[in-house]
């Protein structure tokens, strides 16, 4: 089922033309991932989607419906360029922003106090956020983001400004944010975190959709039948029609050959006819990654 | 609770709990009686010791008229004039040097000295001479009793001014009562609406560059987030106002109670400021300080969403700065002539008339250009808050470059 739909969605800023004809369709209880090159237009998609501004032409469907304003109190958003009021109290600018996001005074104390404990980081309830380290503050960042309890979080660009540890740390929250049933979209340039977490994506190139899908489909689609087949001899005996040899590498006691199939067959009756004649010790197909297939598609455009 | 509401809170909280907000508070009023105190205190007590001004009298005659007074002592010179020049005795203030005939010639005398004298030795020095000058002219006509004519010729008039109210009721009143109660509330109401104004430019400016504001705006309406800043700082500035007047109004009441009887100043004013309308020129300020500053701070806010530094601030400033200098002006001028044209007119004008009219208020302005000039500021503030909304909601979310004029007509079209 489709939780989010963008539909033809158009935005010009003066002089440039944001977002032309955007439409992704995020699943629900799935991690989207919306990718694309700086200045693509990302932002400004997520922005359309947070209500922050209106699209031109085109619209928003929230669970079927046209996205109304009573739906951003559905919607946590992690921006890009993160901030909070320096010289406040970092509870109670939690509290006054989950206020904001529909939540009862003493409701947001409740929940906030326990996302601060599973975090271990109740004693800074009464520090002011110039008090606390870059990390600390985006760790309250991300809990303000999802205290509200939304059913649709945006994540713009998570990771960055966290050290490995906290990555992790971050990485397993949107995960078991999954697991609970909520629905994700994560904006990101990493792409080993897409291949990691992220279900389906949409790329952004210059204002447009230009690759969409399951991530594992989309993969799929960018495969190049290039193998990996590692050997007990050092020449591969093979027939030139089905697959001709491009790389070769001496292993230590195997022998390492990287192959191209040229002809039409299944994996299986690759494997097949290359048993035949060679004594296999492992096969493998290389399935281009997400870096690759970015690179590949915003470099053509 | 609205969202509007929840802004408004939390803006209105996070500054009256401030440690600058309370001191400041209570620390200038206390100043400000300080002030007038120190001054009225200081210019009873002479300067302690005297100075002393050697008089070289070329003539002889006048070397004798000198008398010394509280500050300055005089001493015939012994020696001539070139000595004096070169002897740097520390003692000698200055050196008068008299070389003629005063009445012949009335340039004939000379101060020097090795510091810049200040004025009260001149005019200490030329009075004393005048009254001696003037007395031996007049001594010259040879008419007798001619002193005692011209002086009962001075004659000096106590004029009392009566007001008359509506029904034609007299009531007292002190044209230097209301032209000082009209300058301190038109002094108060520039100060209110220039420093709470700034004030919400520096809160909207905060927001942006710590980049809350995407997560803000996420959840609030621009328009419901800026005018909850305005409301929240308008209130603290109104916080601030009464707990101002309640403060004056409680050394007031001390003063009274301490001093009556013994009257004083204080005893004389009281009664004065009591008879001029100084609680309704309180509801007024109450009144023109909501519209002015909520005109002029949501043109601050815009300013505020256009800029990303503080440099840049002055150049977008400076226009409301000249329109709010000029009303100052206008109100100061306007103190000595409160129902002249220019008063009138900037009185009624939305941009001027916060300020010019707390000037006429304490010398009583007519019903109909109150309530002409209320609504006319009303009807401005409601144009100019919702041009700022435009402003703001577009600018808030630009970084980068300033914008320039021509996009800035662009947002107001989005």
């Amino acid at each position: 089922m489709i939780f989010l739909e963008t539909k033809d969605v158009v935005k010009q800023y003066s002089g440039h033309l944001a977002l032309d004809r955007v439409s992704i369709q995020v699943p629900e209880k799935k991690i989207f991932g919306l990718l694309g090159p700086n200045g693509a237009g990302k932002t400004t998609l997520i922005r359309i989607i947070n209500r922050i501004t209106a699209p031109d032409s085109g619209e928003v469907l929230f669970q079927g419906r046209p996205l109304q304003e009573n739906d951003v109190y559905n919607i946590g958003y992690l921006p890009e360029e993160r901030g909070l009021y320096k010289k406040m109290k970092v509870g109670e600018q939690a509290v006054y922003l989950a206020q904001l996001k529909g939540l009862s005074a003493s409701e947001a104390e409740s929940r906030l106090k326990t996302w601060f404990q599973k975090f271990d980081i109740l004693d800074w309830w009464n520090k002011k956020l110039e008090e606390l380290s870059k990390g600390m503050q985006q760790k309250i960042q991300f809990i303000i983001t999802v205290v509200h309890d939304p059913e649709l979080l945006i994540f713009d660009e998570p990771f960055s400004g966290f050290d490995p540890l906290n990555t992790e740390l971050l990485k397993n929250e949107i995960l078991e944010l999954k697991e609970r049933g909520k629905t994700i979209i994560f904006s990101t340039h990493n792409m080993s975190s897409v291949e990691e977490i992220c279900d389906e994506i949409a790329l952004i190139n210059r204002s447009q959709v230009v690759l969409s899908g399951h991530v594992t489909e989309v993969r799929a689609r960018y495969k190049n039948h290039i193998f990996k087949v590692q050997t007990t001899s050092d020449i591969l005996k093979t027939d030139e029609t089905l697959c001709e040899v491009i790389e070769y590498q001496k292993g230590y006691h195997t022998h390492i050959f990287r192959v191209k199939k040229v002809k039409p067959v299944t994996n299986s009756e690759f494997l097949a006819a290359l048993l035949q004649n060679n004594e296999i010790v492992s096969f493998e197909e290389e399935i281009p990654s997400m870096n690759d297939i970015f690179i590949q598609t915003v470099t053509n455009e | 609770m609205s969202k509007i509401g929840i802004v408004i809170k939390r803006e209105y909280l996070t500054r009256v709990r401030k440690k600058s907000f309370i001191i400041l508070t209570i620390l200038t009023p206390l100043l400000f009686i300080g002030l007038i105190g120190g001054t009225l205190f200081l210019a009873q007590v002479n300067e302690s010791g005297s100075n002393t001004i050697v008089v070289v009298d070329e003539t002889g005659e006048y070397a004798s008229v000198f008398e010394d007074t509280d500050q300055y002592r005089f001493i015939q010179a012994k020696d001539g004039f070139e000595d004096f020049r070169k002897d740097s005795d520390e003692d000698v203030y200055a050196t008068l040097v008299i070389s003629g005939d005063l009445l012949k010639d009335p340039a004939a005398l000379t101060l020097y000295s090795r510091k810049q004298v200040v004025s009260t030795a001149v005019t200490t020095i030329t009075s004393q001479l005048n009254t001696y000058l003037s007395e031996k002219k007049l001594a010259s006509y040879n008419i007798p009793d001619l002193k005692n004519i011209i002086e009962g010729s001075k004659i000096s008039v106590n004029m009392q001014t009566i007001r008359w109210d509506d029904s034609g009721k007299e009531t007292e009143s002190s044209a230097a009562v209301a032209m000082a109660v009209g300058m301190v509330f038109t002094f108060l109401i520039y100060m209110f609406i220039f420093s709470y104004g700034a004030m919400v430019m520096q809160g909207v400016m905060e927001e942006k560059t710590n980049r809350i504001i995407e997560v803000m705006v996420s959840s609030v309406k621009p328009f419901d987030l800026m005018m909850g800043k305005l409301i929240g700082i308008g209130l603290v500035g109104l916080t601030q106002f009464a707990l101002w007047g309640a403060l004056i109004a409680g050394f007031f009441v001390l003063g009274i109670t301490t001093l009556s009887g013994a009257g004083g100043m204080i005893g004389t004013v009281i009664p004065l400021l009591a008879s001029s309308n100084i609680l309704e020129v309180c509801l007024y300020f109450v009144l023109f300080f909501v519209g002015g500053y909520l005109m002029y701070a949501s043109l601050f806010a815009a300013i505020g969403a256009m800029v990303n530094s503080q440099e840049d601030t002055q150049q977008y400033m400076m226009p409301i700065t000249i329109v709010i200098l000029f009303a100052l002006y206008t109100g100061i001028y306007s103190a000595q002539n409160p129902d002249g044209p220019l008063a009138f007119w900037a009185s009624l004008f939305p941009l001027t008339s916060p300020i010019v009219m707390m000037t006429r208020l304490p010398y009583g302005v007519p019903w109909w250009q109150l309530v002409l000039s209320i609504a006319l500021l009303a009807v401005t503030v409601i144009l100019i808050v919702q041009l700022a909304a435009k402003i703001y909601r577009t600018g808030i979310l630009m970084y980068g470059k300033k914008p320039t004029f021509k996009e800035i007509v662009k947002w107001l079209k989005y």
